[in-house]
């Protein structure tokens, strides 16, 4: 009797406390980490899921340049990329698991391990392949409001969690009421402005409106961009063994 | 061309003929090449002009079952153009026709097969790998060919079974093949078995190789873990030492105060034992090697030895450096040592070798220019080797390399043996 009552009387206190939270939540709004995992989602559908993406690298003193990558990602720390094109490239498959990466070489017929450093390349780094997701490797906190053509933005400011991340901090609009992101700024160590993305073309994809180019363009080189386009999302299940380093020549 | 090379060309035609015949579901890639090579010293003037051809093929038969052949075939026209090599030599590697990795993919859920002809490479260093050691190899042009095209495949079964962090792979290889050496008068001919005494008349006979049966059959076992950022794993090989054993018998010549050195080489089994690792600590990467070869054959200078050979075990290490530096240039340094065990005073090797390797390189960032130096040092005798190498990129299918190579120090040293091979060379390809 003294158990039930005890029972009781958690479950009288739990019920306001529930109400006060979700009251709270909707007055005070989300914390900034949760606009930033809310963001994430946007970007692309969580968990486990499929991307075809799509590179083009834009130089003025070179021709453009088109790669497209099959990206493979299991929860946070494992993703897998198969490059499509160019024919040539074929077989240059790079693996993640946490902050460790492998990049396979067919010409020698090995996984090479890599460290983070030898990951960037171009506008778009392998980092920005491999990793989608800001949260996780990183600790916002709300910078400002923004009115950007009639529409409120939150502009958050990413502190990186360790130096393992890409990017040292990013600044990150996101719509106020849709959780949309607009654009991001990355900066260096020193907190210099590298490059700029352009979130753009929302699309209805695996369930929600998705952002299917990301205008990249870098800020120490004029003139030199790159466009990321997801030609292809789906949600889907894989199998650990293609996150073992050992089946990145069967990816 | 003997009947083998006969069966090779025609299986690498198959191999271009393929795409041809069949429909869309098909990936050809490959490349065409030139390698041209001027010997700077000794006999100078040019010692190659080879034009070469890989093509690989893969498609998908059905879901979890997918086909994969390549084949490569080249002419070296510096056998038309200059008479500087024994006919031998031109029958060796005038026309060289092989079936490269062939084989049929299985995936079976978390069971991996892959059977056929193929290459199993288990090594974790850049440079110098010990632990590649099911694979042999074709040393007719030294170090300085493409490790793709040096790396012999072989007829095997290579089954995985991958768990999240660890996986379990057993290679069975049921066709015994050795390394292949360039015959007496080739331009990197090894030394020949080494005649101490003028008073010694040699013999030497053809090695003698194990019938393919099953019990001559090879068989390797590998564990690879993935814990708390390393990659460790664990091997062990049972299988043939792919270079052969010079046994020799000495007996009294007819002729007064001379005696018949006869050198019968044999194929021997060989077990070994490795572990291999590697680690990310950024920015650099570090990774390690090591083999352990039971009663590996060394040979020794003893007369009183009965057939020229002790046995003993045979320690091997790598351990090697990753570093990006700058924006642009990777470096890789490899501590590279061979330690024979028990050793005793009669045996020819040195009881240990060290070699220090180092390469430098721009990175693969697209630019039209690749600079790449390779440098190979053993610290006891000086012995080394230096290739500096130069590449323009014009265009995502067509390079041209200009490079060089030099070797030196010690007469009987890996490098120094080739004092006189030193070259400059141009190499022209054009991938699809």
């Amino acid at each position: 009797m003294k158990n039930i009552y005890k029972h009781g009387i958690s479950m009288v206190l739990l019920v306001p406390v529930g109400w006060i939270i979700l009251f709270a939540s909707t007055v005070f709004g989300l914390t900034a980490d949760e606009i930033m995992e809310r963001a994430d989602r946007i970007r692309n559908p969580g968990e486990s899921y499929y991307v075809l993406a799509q590179i083009t690298s834009i130089r003025p003193d070179a021709e453009e340049r088109v790669e497209q990558y099959e990206v493979f990602v299991k929860g946070r720390d494992k993703t897998a990329v198969r490059t499509i094109y160019p024919k040539m490239q074929r077989g240059r498959n790079l693996l993640m698991r946490g902050y460790d990466l492998w990049f396979y070489l067919p010409k020698i017929r090995k996984p090479v391990r890599i460290s983070l450093q030898q990951r960037l390349l171009g506008q778009v780094s392998n980092g920005d392949i491999v990793r989608a997701d800001f949260s996780g490797d990183y600790k916002a906190s709300i910078l400002r409001t923004e009115v950007i053509d009639g529409l409120e933005y939150y502009v958050l400011d990413l502190l990186a969690r360790n130096r393992r991340v890409t990017y040292n901090r990013i600044w990150y609009w996101v719509n106020k009421n849709n959780h949309r992101p607009l654009k991001a700024e990355f900066y260096t160590l020193s907190d210099k402005l590298l490059k700029t993305c352009h979130f753009t073309e929302y699309k209805f994809i695996a369930g929600d409106y998705r952002p299917v180019k990301m205008v990249i363009e870098d800020n120490l080189l004029i003139g030199h961009k790159s466009i990321l386009e997801y030609l292809k999302i789906e949600r889907r299940n894989f199998p650990d063994k293609i996150f073992n380093k050992n089946y990145l020549d069967k990816l | 061309m003997n009947a083998k090379a006969l069966i090779s060309s025609l299986a690498t035609i198959l191999v271009y003929a393929l795409p041809c015949l069949a429909g869309q579901n098909i990936s050809v890639t490959g490349y065409l090449r030139n390698g041209t090579d001027y010997r700077l010293s000794g006999a100078t003037g040019f010692v190659k002009s080879k034009y070469s051809i890989f093509s690989r093929l893969n498609t998908e038969i059905m879901p979890s079952l997918d086909l994969t052949l390549a084949g490569n075939f080249s002419y070296d026209a510096i056998f038309g153009l200059r008479d500087i090599y024994p006919s031998e030599v031109k029958d060796d590697q005038e026309f060289v026709a092989r079936l490269q990795d062939s084989y049929v993919d299985i995936g079976l859920s978390n069971l991996n097969l892959r059977i056929g002809k193929q290459q199993i490479v288990w090594g974790e260093a850049i440079l110098v790998s010990i632990a590649d050691i099911i694979n042999p190899q074709d040393l007719r042009e030294f170090i300085l060919s493409e490790l793709e095209e040096r790396r012999i495949p072989l007829w095997s079964i290579d089954a995985k079974y991958f768990f999240s962090n660890l996986s379990i792979e057993g290679v069975w290889v049921w066709i015994n093949e050795f390394n292949k050496l360039g015959v007496e008068g080739s331009e990197f001919e090894f030394q020949a078995f080494e005649n101490s005494s003028s008073s010694a008349i040699l013999v030497s006979n053809a090695p003698k190789k194990p019938t393919n049966s099953i019990e001559n059959s090879e068989l390797a076992l590998r564990l690879s873990c993935y814990v708390g950022g390393w990659d460790v794993n664990f091997f062990h090989f049972y299988g043939f030492n792919h270079n052969s054993t010079p046994y020799r018998t000495i007996a009294n010549a007819p002729e007064p105060e001379k005696v018949i050195v006869t050198v019968n080489p044999e194929y021997e089994r060989s077990e070994v034992i490795g572990i291999t690792f590697a680690k990310t600590i950024e920015p650099v990467v570090i990774r390690g090697e090591a083999t352990y070869t039971f009663q590996a054959p060394f040979v020794t200078s003893k007369i009183s030895d009965a057939d020229g050979i002790v046995k003993n075990g045979y320690l091997n290490c790598v351990l090697g450096v990753d570093c990006p530096f700058f924006k642009n240039v990777e470096a890789y340094l490899q501590l590279f040592q061979d330690i024979i065990l028990n050793y005793n005073d009669g045996i020819d090797q040195d009881k240990t070798r060290t070699y220090l390797i180092f390469l430098l390189q721009s990175p693969m960032s697209g630019r039209k220019i690749d600079l790449k130096c390779e440098f190979a040092f053993r610290v006891e005798n000086n012995d080394y080797f230096v290739r500096p190498q130069f590449t323009y990129h014009f265009s995502d299918n067509f390079k041209s390399s200009l490079g060089a190579a030099f070797f030196g120090g010690s007469r009987d040293g890996m490098f120094g043996e080739f004092w006189d091979r030193d070259r400059v060379f141009v190499n022209m390809t054009l991938s699809f």
